[in-house]
């Protein structure tokens, strides 16, 4: 199987401070990927260092088999969709044109400048926004919905993307249960579907070992472990985690 | 310990400078029956200036308006490349090096340059307050640009998106408020400012208000100043209306 994202012996961080530290690890295309770890293990850094917003220092990065250098940036982030910690919304925008934006890298310079998006688009963004339920609030600026409908918007705009890969931070926070259980079957489909390749940050074990096909430990910078999902136990992820928060 | 050794470099300055300007707050005193025989040559107001008074602070209330606009719309592409979370170095020093040159110059100096250019009139007024404009609130734009929040710009940029569409959908969105305070902020300012510029003959009030300075007419130059006091407080009050309606509704 090929994989969609390898790190080797990467090492990466801000103002000379090293915040991954040689990590290895490889994914492959259509899996989900879930990376667990306590605060300030670097989960968020790892996550930026696949988007293209972090650059290796040290080692080698590849993204759906192209070394990632600066200059290439532009073409592989249109195939990775990216939903961040504090989901990166625009405030004063409407939850459609939030989705919108994520069409952005096919739609034309000048017509989006004008904000004159094809009517294929527009009907694909509302879709999303009725798969998360938010049909009907397609219209309100973000700033006026709540927590667990801004994440909703987060998530159809990386969808609206048709990624070939899906970098979330904390995705589902926020989320009552049969909403995080509709999204998780949606990941699923995607995956099934497109073979989509779906990294998750994620605290909740439950949720990690739900959907995760492969669970990685991350600790200090460091990779502590890659657990495929037929190895993952409630023991394994508790021990591990516990160890992890020491 | 520092804080006291700065308090004491300030202390210290402030004395130098005033001994080297001579000032004497003594004269301050000593010159108030002069303010009392301005008051006394001021009073009544002319009420025969009304009517000239009135159509030339229509003039100069035109003259930073479009001198504002314009000044807007020339000073936000050179703030976008200004702005060190949108662009690099290669952009952003020559971009800020046009900023701070344009406003080094104070707009009625600028109203020299364009009378001198274009002639006598608000014309040359438009010109000056827009190349000030620029320079001033370009710097103001830059520093809300650079203020908002690097997740929708890293947010955006993850699309695929270029860096006009980041412009386009993360960084103006996102300042916009700001930059809506600022312009009203620099509207307020060119007012006043532009009621000066007639005094270099960049037309507005300011050209009656230098004449009857000139022929110690102190009453018509009150009529002027009462006039100006009211269209500055009017224009103040439209800014606050148009900050409650417009930043209430985004906060709600």
């Amino acid at each position: 199987m090929k994989n969609a994202i390898e790190l080797t012996n990467v090492s990466a961080g801000y103002n000379g401070e090293y915040i991954i530290k040689e990590v290895s690890c490889s994914i492959p295309e259509g899996t989900i990927a879930v990376v667990i770890g306590p605060s300030g293990a670097g989960k968020t850094s790892l996550v930026k260092l696949m988007n293209g917003l972090l650059l290796p220092k040290r080692g080698s990065l590849s993204i759906l088999g192209e070394k990632s250098r600066k200059n290439k940036q532009l073409n592989i982030k249109k195939n990775i969709g990216y939903i961040p910690q504090h989901l990166g919304l625009i405030q004063s925008m409407t939850a459609l044109e939030n989705v919108l934006a994520g069409s952005l890298a096919r739609v034309g310079t000048w017509q989006s400048l004008l904000k004159i998006f094809p009517g294929k688009e527009k009907a694909l963004a509302s879709k999303l926004l009725s798969m998360v339920g938010l049909q009907a609030k397609k219209n309100k600026r973000v700033l006026e919905l709540s927590g667990g409908e801004k994440r909703r918007v987060a998530i159809a705009r990386a969808f609206m993307q048709k990624p070939k890969i899906l970098l979330a931070d904390e995705m589902l926070s926020d989320l009552d249960i049969i909403l995080v259980q509709q999204i998780t079957k949606q990941l699923q489909k995607l995956r099934d579907k497109f073979g989509t390749t779906i990294v998750m940050v994620e605290h909740d074990l439950k949720i990690a070992k739900s959907i995760g096909d492969q669970i990685m430990i991350l600790r200090e910078g460091k990779n502590k472990g890659v657990f495929p999902k037929s190895a993952i136990t409630d023991k394994l992820l508790n021990k591990a985690f516990a160890q992890v928060q020491q | 310990m520092k804080k006291g050794i700065f308090y004491g470099i300030i202390l210290a300055l402030f004395v130098v400078f005033s001994v080297n300007l001579k000032i004497d707050p003594s004269d301050f005193f000593a010159g108030i029956p002069n303010l009392a025989e301005l008051f006394a040559d001021s009073f009544p107001p002319d009420t025969s200036m009304l009517t000239i008074g009135a159509i030339a602070i229509l003039e100069t209330l035109q003259i930073a308006f479009i001198g504002t606009i314009l000044g807007t719309i020339l000073a936000l592409p050179l703030a976008t490349l200004s702005a060190r979370n949108l662009f690099s170095k290669r952009f952003i020093v020559p971009a800020r090096a046009v900023l701070a040159m344009l406003r080094t110059l104070p707009s009625l100096l600028w109203a020299v340059i364009f009378v001198i250019m274009v002639g006598t009139g608000p014309f040359a007024g438009v010109l000056a307050v827009m190349m000030y404009t620029v320079g001033y609130l370009g710097k103001l734009q830059y520093e809300a640009i650079e203020g908002i929040s690097n997740e929708p710009l890293e947010a955006i940029s993850s699309t695929g998106a270029n860096k006009l569409q980041i412009i386009r959908f993360a960084a103006l969105p996102e300042a916009a408020n700001n930059l809506l305070s600022q312009l009203l902020f620099m509207f307020e300012y060119n007012v006043r400012s532009s009621t000066i510029l007639g005094f270099v003959g960049a037309g507005g009030i300011g050209f009656y208000l230098g004449s009857y300075l000139r022929f110690l007419e102190y009453d018509k130059v009150l009529m002027l100043l009462l006039i100006t006091f009211v269209a500055v407080i009017i224009i103040d009050y439209l800014s606050i209306l148009i900050r409650d309606r417009y930043l209430a509704k985004t906060l709600r």
